[in-house]
């Protein structure tokens, strides 16, 4: 399994044909508290860099964007109820599974997309 | 770097049609571009981005008395527009938008007019402890935006008679009610209007901006096409109560087989219960009617034999409310 960090701060945790997708910490921090997560429908297609889902924090509403292009075939349901968990670990609270057809090639792995932020 | 400001005010008081030129100025704005929006509803309750309609407000009474629901595709709670309101968008790309600057306009602008204004928190804007603008935000990869209300005369017994706050959030911060903390600039100072504080809003916006070129758009500048379907798109009715929602719509009519009154509970578009009073003399033919419309979709219905019933339905709820 690889991790790959969008310049739009979401991550995708890419194992054989499907990646988990979830935000950045730093992503998480940025928004503060987070009171709904809008997820995606199952079944969509999804393209890279376009609009996947929306979530709500204490500050803003906010696109979240697709890091890879594909299928969405699942989504992690518990965040209905409990939107913090992404709060509590961004890394660990994955929104959905997309089924990939394309991974682009700007992804940055761990440290490039550390360095990005500290740019 | 804000090179262009543009400013453009609405000309009617419909919230969905006053919502799509906001979106459309959102999708539209360009790089080294800030746009002020300035807009006014006629009586609307404004709910959140994720706020269920009916918890929030007393719907079935806003129609009834002519009003509106709308939902806001920024976050937060429900709060009330009429014509006493006046609504300020600020439209920015992501490297321009600043709060800060944003809320300066505000609180210069209200300075302007001779009232003393202090940011609390994150969303409201009090003077003298008491709230008099309430301000929600947008982001996206591109453009953010930032809207608020400037209650100026505001009918505050429809605030209480539509707003339905909870008393858990109300009685947790300690606080009495919804219309013993809000206010109107005019409790504060009368003769003001909302001509005046839109006049003062675009003062201090270009005063913020003084490099920049200023131009005035008006509702025609916008494509007719877009602001056509993005104002369908604000008026649809599962958008603004959710397409899963429970609801009642009662309603009295008659039809060639008699004096109907209809009580249905409904779920999204589909009758989940059906109660017919009726004076027609066929007492099995009314207990049919209310088995075909139980479980009937009024997008699709699929029996001919409750077609006036529906029609009267789709007719009552419609797309709009």
């Amino acid at each position: 399994m690889k991790i790959l960090f969008s310049k739009s701060h979401e991550w995708a945790a890419i194992e054989g044909k499907t990646a988990r997708v979830g935000i950045s910490d730093h992503a998480q921090k940025e928004l503060g508290d987070l009171v709904f997560v809008n997820l995606p429908e199952v079944g969509a297609e999804v393209k890279a860099g376009e609009v996947l889902c929306d979530v709500e924090s204490v500050k803003a509403v906010s696109d979240l964007y697709a890091p890879v292009s594909g299928k969405v075939v699942a989504v992690n349901d518990e965040l209905e109820g409990a939107p913090e968990l992404i709060n509590r670990d961004a890394m660990k609270a994955w929104i959905c599974e997309i089924e990939v057809s394309e991974v682009p090639s700007d992804l940055m792995d761990e440290e490039g997309y550390q360095k990005f932020i500290k740019g | 770097m804000i090179e262009r400001l543009k400013i453009i005010r609405a000309n009617g008081f419909y919230p969905y049609r006053n919502q799509a030129i906001e979106r459309a100025l959102l999708d539209g704005c360009e790089k080294g571009e800030m746009i002020l929006y300035l807009w006014q509803n006629d009586k609307t309750v404004f709910i959140g981005k994720n706020q269920n309609a009916f918890t929030e407000c007393r719907a079935q009474a806003l129609f009834e008395d002519g009003g509106y629901v709308a939902r806001r595709f920024t976050g937060g709670g429900a709060v009330y527009h009429d014509k006493g309101n006046l609504n300020f968008t600020f439209i920015a790309p992501r490297e321009d938008y600043s709060l800060e600057n944003q809320f300066s306009i505000l609180s210069d602008a209200l300075r302007s007019l001779g009232f003393e204004a202090t940011l609390s928190g994150r969303n409201d804007v009090l003077i003298d402890g008491k709230k008099i603008s309430g301000n929600a935000f947008y982001q996206s990869g591109k453009n953010c935006l930032h809207h608020g209300t400037v209650l100026i005369s505001s009918d505050r017994e429809a605030i209480a008679k539509y707003l339905t706050v909870s008393r858990v959030k109300l009685s947790a911060k300690g606080v009495k009610s919804v219309q013993s903390r809000v206010a109107n600039l005019c409790d504060f100072r009368s003769g003001v209007n909302a001509e005046l504080v839109a006049a003062a809003l675009t003062d201090a916006f270009s005063a913020r901006y003084p490099g920049a070129e200023k131009i005035f758009l008006g509702e025609d500048d916008l494509s007719s096409e877009e602001i056509g379907r993005l104002t369908a798109h604000f008026a649809d009715r599962t958008y603004i109560l959710g397409d899963d929602v429970k609801y009642s719509v009662s309603f009295e009519r008659r039809y060639e087989w008699g004096v109907a009154d209809v009580r249905l509970e409904m779920k999204g578009d589909v009758i989940e219960k059906a109660r017919i009073y009726s004076d027609a003399l066929d007492v099995d033919a009314v207990a049919e009617k209310e088995r075909l419309l139980t479980g009937t979709d009024v997008k699709a219905p699929a029996d001919g034999r409750v077609k006036d019933i529906i029609e009267t339905i789709t007719g009552e709820i419609g797309n709009e409310i």
